[in-house]
């Protein structure tokens, strides 16, 4: 997981993945999502736009049973064998990319925000998808569905997506079970559902919505987006700390709350995977000063183990 | 080290202020953003553990500023030089004016005086000259300036001594006119210093009630020296609200008739304060003891701040000279309930006229003289017309008051005048007529009537009398302003004689310029008005008639008021019947055996003139006499300025530029215990250890302006919003 080995593994592989804070700086979304792809890719394959095997799985020989529009009938004209053309399912998959708008991913204790970084992370993870032909919509939320963008795979897809994430978000506060109860009325199709939030909810409020999403089939991958700030809250000195959503106040004496914020972000973090696991919902934790490619690499794996609880 | 003014050490209590402050200024002032407070617990403000104070200069500087300040603020001095020069204490003249006026009477107001102006001695230093004056319309020493000023230890032993023996009288205050003779007592004799160089300080107290009724326009007639404060010792009474009551006089009524039909109604004005409780008052006759004539009140609505006049028959079955007492009732403040009433007989005097001309000839003195109204109040003249030839008064009649006389007077009938002269008669002798001789007549002429009337008076042989040139009128010049006679006219506004013209007159030469007084002159440097006394008469001449023939004088509005100057000279108008405390006595009531300490009426009533052993130091009612038939007496009544009893507004002595100092007793009383030390504000303006102070107050800011900036300075705010 990037939260156990986050730091480390952003000291260590800097040399090998585009600067983040580079990348950061530069203001169009798509060419970030570009070069990550890309690099990503490069890093994957030595050639991945050679052939058409991206298209095309295998060839199996026809049994009595199967539909028998697979059959290939070009190779049956050539060969006279009943052959089934497979395809990657994957290719065919409709995925939705699922993006918290809220006024805590506004937050953000370096150069950029919270948002800032999963933004480039859905666009990203959207080229990703598209370019292995996959069907990609967009949901944008925060107290509730603010934008929506049906799964689709066609020319201008991801131009559709990066204007979507383009638009200024007003979200106030995070009200993950609206939005997600909406999501599973709209998603008519099995499809995978990326949702890319920091989760600053009550766990057990998040239990009956991502149910219903499993319950419809729909697989769900949890991409929680976390300011360094979050993870190891510290203070020089006490000060007042202002929710940015709600506006409330607390004084925090940085000395009595460090332990206890460990305490209670842990206990947060416990609880919601206890929720999460039995589910068969990933969830990974990043930080917002983990590379993209760390990010997109874990997400591939992570698709693996996608629907197994 | 001493402080001029300790209290304001508390101010050092002030040092807390800033203590606290970096106590409480735990609560922070940088509010960071943050995503979500969901894991963070509220962290308890542990008062204990933020009392540690961080900025441990800061605070000291801080509070070294408070302290300063307030050292600067107590003014400290050193007492070691205090000790010194305490010899050289001048001392200060104080004059306590004590008001002891009618209006002091009010219950309470009097203690409240004496118990005040006692407080005022006990404040005196040792070296302070204190003079005591009694306050009424004039100052009465207790304690004069010159002997406070002797011996002034002394003088303060004397005034207290004298206080508990004084009482309030019943004559009026004039708080102006008594501040401004304070203020000459005290500028007489400006006493100095033993150096030689500063005058004493003085100071001005008044003990009073400070009612309306005072008047401070004298105030205004001076310059008051700004270093001579004025402390009011304000009495008050102990009931609030006053009535009173004026009887207004009938004297203006124009009309004679009129006059006598309003003799049975007195008009009566009532005035009620603004502070008065009650508005519903009463009035009842009373005799001079204090009976009631009967049960008949006047019932009387005055709402407060406001005055009625009212009209209260007089009871009927009385005779109007019937002396009484009008009595207000219903008023809490007694002293100004009573109005006494007096009113004394006419007197009848007889004037004569001795001409031969016809009674209703325009060219006889009678025709103008008979019109000229020289009736007085208590005075009834009547006009009788006699030929020189007949006799001039009935047997057993008295003589006449007073006689004008034309050029009809004869020898005869001017030696039946002479004795009359001697006794007191004044006549006034008008040569109407022109004489056939227009130059000084020659030693063989036989001499004109007129010489020999004047000749068988004064027995002088050089006077000549003849004709004056009348080609052309004449006006007066010379005139005596200073004769009773003119000094009405003395103002410029009335002293044009140009428009009397005299078409004829008659000269007259050769008297005796020391013996007879010229009163006027014609232009041609002719007498035209002389007199001179004859035994306890006098004759006065006139060398013109005032009929139009003779001169416009008659038509002149100056004729009255000369023809009632002259019959007043030889009829001094008779007493009044109505005077005021205060008012002097006059002479002949004292002649009369009157007896009185200050030759004041001191005591309201009412005063038989008839009844011997008379008094003016009596108490009122009680002891004057009970009178139920008519006669002549006088009443004495309260000034009226005393009854107007609302208070003065303090602030009308500033318009008069005078320092007012209105700080209360006891703050005075704290001032003199500082003064034990009497040079003390001397020396502290000499050490000027304020200013010390106050310099360390700048130095220590500016200290602490530095280490907040180095502090702010150094101190970082960490940057947590992206």
């Amino acid at each position: 997981m990037a939260l156990e080995n986050g730091t480390e593994s952003q000291t260590t592989q800097a040399s090998k993945w585009i600067d983040l804070k580079t990348l950061m700086a530069v203001r169009n979304l798509q060419w970030r999502a570009q070069k990550v792809v890309d690099g990503f890719q490069t890093g994957l394959h030595r050639s991945p736009k050679h052939g058409f095997s991206v298209e095309f799985s295998e060839y199996r020989p026809y049994s009595v049973g199967d539909d028998p529009k697979t059959i290939d009938w070009k190779l049956y004209a050539r060969s006279d064998r009943y052959y089934q053309k497979r395809f990657e399912d994957e290719t065919n998959r409709r995925c939705y990319l699922v993006i918290d708008q809220s006024k805590s991913m506004q937050y953000g204790s370096i150069d950029y925000t919270k948002y800032e970084y999963a933004r480039t992370l859905i666009a990203t993870l959207g080229l990703f998808l598209l370019r292995q032909r996959d069907a990609v919509g967009a949901v944008t939320f925060d107290e509730r569905v603010t934008d929506w963008l049906t799964a689709r795979f066609r020319t201008g897809q991801f131009q559709r997506i990066l204007s979507m994430l383009s638009k200024p978000c007003a979200g106030q506060a995070t009200d993950l079970i609206a939005p997600l109860e909406q999501i599973a009325q709209l998603v008519q199709h099995r499809s995978l559902i990326v949702i890319v939030s920091d989760l600053m909810v009550g766990p057990e409020a998040l239990k009956a919505p991502l149910a219903f999403l499993r319950a419809r089939q729909h697989e769900v991958v949890l991409l929680r987006v976390l300011d360094p700030m979050e993870l190891r809250f510290h203070l020089e000195k006490p000060v007042l700390v202002r929710d940015v959503e709600s506006g409330e106040e607390r004084f925090v004496d940085p000395a009595m709350v460090a332990d206890s914020y460990q305490r209670n972000f842990q206990k947060h973090r416990s609880e919601l995977f206890d929720i999460l696991t039995p589910l068969g919902i990933p969830c990974v934790d990043f930080q917002t000063t983990d590379p993209m490619e760390l990010v997109l690499s874990n997400f591939l794996s992570m698709r693996e183990a996608v629907g197994t609880p | 080290m001493s402080f001029l003014t300790p209290l304001y050490l508390l101010a050092g209590l002030a040092v807390l202020a800033p203590i606290l402050a970096h106590l409480v200024r735990k609560r922070p002032r940088d509010v960071i953003d943050f995503s979500s407070i969901l894991f963070l617990e509220p962290s308890a403000r542990r008062l204990t553990s933020r009392s540690r104070i961080e900025h441990w200069l800061l605070l000291f500087l801080r509070s070294l500023i408070l302290l300063a300040l307030a050292f600067a603020f107590a003014r400290p001095y050193l007492k070691t030089f205090v000790q010194q020069t305490t010899a050289a204490d001048p001392g200060k003249d104080r004059v306590l004016l004590i008001d002891t006026s009618a209006s002091m009477r009010r219950p309470g107001v009097w203690e409240q005086a004496i118990e005040k102006a006692k407080e005022y001695l006990s404040q005196s230093g040792q070296a302070d000259s204190l003079a005591v004056y009694l306050l009424t319309d004039r100052l009465e020493p207790i304690v004069s300036i010159e002997q406070a000023r002797q011996d002034p230890g002394q003088s303060q032993a004397l005034a207290a001594q004298a206080l508990d023996a004084l009482s309030p009288t019943w004559f009026a205050s004039d708080i102006g006119k008594g501040l401004v003779q304070a203020l000459e007592l005290l500028a007489d004799e400006p006493l100095e210093t033993q150096q030689g160089q500063s005058v004493r300080p003085a100071q001005i107290a008044i003990a009073s009630d400070f009612q309306q009724g005072n008047s401070l326009e004298t105030l205004g007639l001076i310059q008051w020296p700004s270093d001579i404060p004025v402390i009011p010792l304000v009495c008050k009474p102990r009931s609030p609200g006053n009535a009173s009551l004026t009887i207004l006089s009938n004297a203006d009524q124009a009309d004679q008739e009129e006059q006598e039909s309003t003799e049975t109604t007195v008009r009566v004005a009532v005035r009620n304060s603004i502070d008065a409780p009650t508005d519903r008052l009463r009035l009842q006759w009373l005799d001079p003891s204090g009976r009631a004539f009967d049960s008949t009140k006047t019932e009387v609505y005055v709402p407060a701040g406001q005055q009625q006049v009212v009209s209260v028959t007089r009871p009927l079955e009385l005779d109007p000279a019937v002396p009484m007492v009008l009595e207000l009732q219903g008023d809490e403040q007694p002293f100004d309930n009573r109005q006494f009433l007096s009113r004394g007989r006419k007197v009848l005097a007889k004037a004569l006229c001795i001409d031969s001309r016809l009674r209703d000839s325009k060219d006889s003195l009678w025709y103008f003289a008979m019109r000229v109204p020289v009736s007085q109040p208590r005075l009834e003249v009547q006009w009788e017309l006699k030929d020189p030839n007949d006799g001039l008064v009935e047997e057993g009649q008295s003589p006449p008051c007073w006689v004008v006389a034309s050029s009809d007077l004869n020898l005869p009938c001017a030696e039946r005048l002479k004795p009359w002269i001697e006794q007191g008669l004044h006549v006034l002798w008008v040569l109407d007529r022109p004489l056939e001789n227009r130059n000084p007549p020659t030693a063989d002429q036989q001499p004109a009537d007129a010489v020999l009337v004047l000749k068988s008076w004064f027995d002088e042989d050089s006077i000549a009398i003849f004709e004056a040139e009348s080609n052309r009128y004449r006006l007066l010049q010379e005139i005596d302003m200073n004769h009773p006679v003119f000094s009405p006219f003395a103002d410029p506004k009335y002293n044009n004689f140009t428009k009397i013209r005299f078409w004829h007159h008659r000269n007259i030469q050769g008297f005796d310029p020391e013996s007879w007084r010229v009163l006027a002159k014609f232009d041609d440097g002719q007498a035209a008005l002389l007199q001179r006394p004859l035994g306890k008469g006098m004759v006065t001449v006139l060398t013109s008639g005032w009929q139009p023939i003779e001169s416009q004088l008659a038509l002149s509005s100056k004729f009255v008021p000369i023809l009632n100057s002259l019959l007043e000279l030889g009829n001094p108008t008779p007493e009044q019947d109505d005077y005021q405390c205060g008012d002097a006595i006059p002479i002949s009531l004292l002649e009369q055996g009157w007896k009185s300490t200050n030759r004041r009426f001191d005591a309201p009533g009412i005063f038989s003139l008839d009844s011997p052993g008379k008094t003016a130091s009596v108490a009122p009612i009680e002891s004057a006499l009970s009178i139920k038939e008519p006669t002549d007496a006088i009443a004495v009544n309260l000034p009226r300025s005393e009854c107007l009893t609302d208070p003065i507004d303090l602030e009308e002595f500033a318009r008069f530029g005078i320092p007012i100092d209105t700080r209360s007793i006891a703050q005075i009383d704290r001032e003199a215990k500082s003064r034990a030390n009497p040079l003390a504000e001397q020396l502290e303006a000499s050490q000027r250890g304020w200013w010390w102070m106050l310099l360390f107050v700048l130095l220590f800011a500016g200290l602490e302006s530095v280490v907040t900036a180095l502090g702010s300075r150094t101190r970082t705010i960490p940057s947590t919003s992206g």
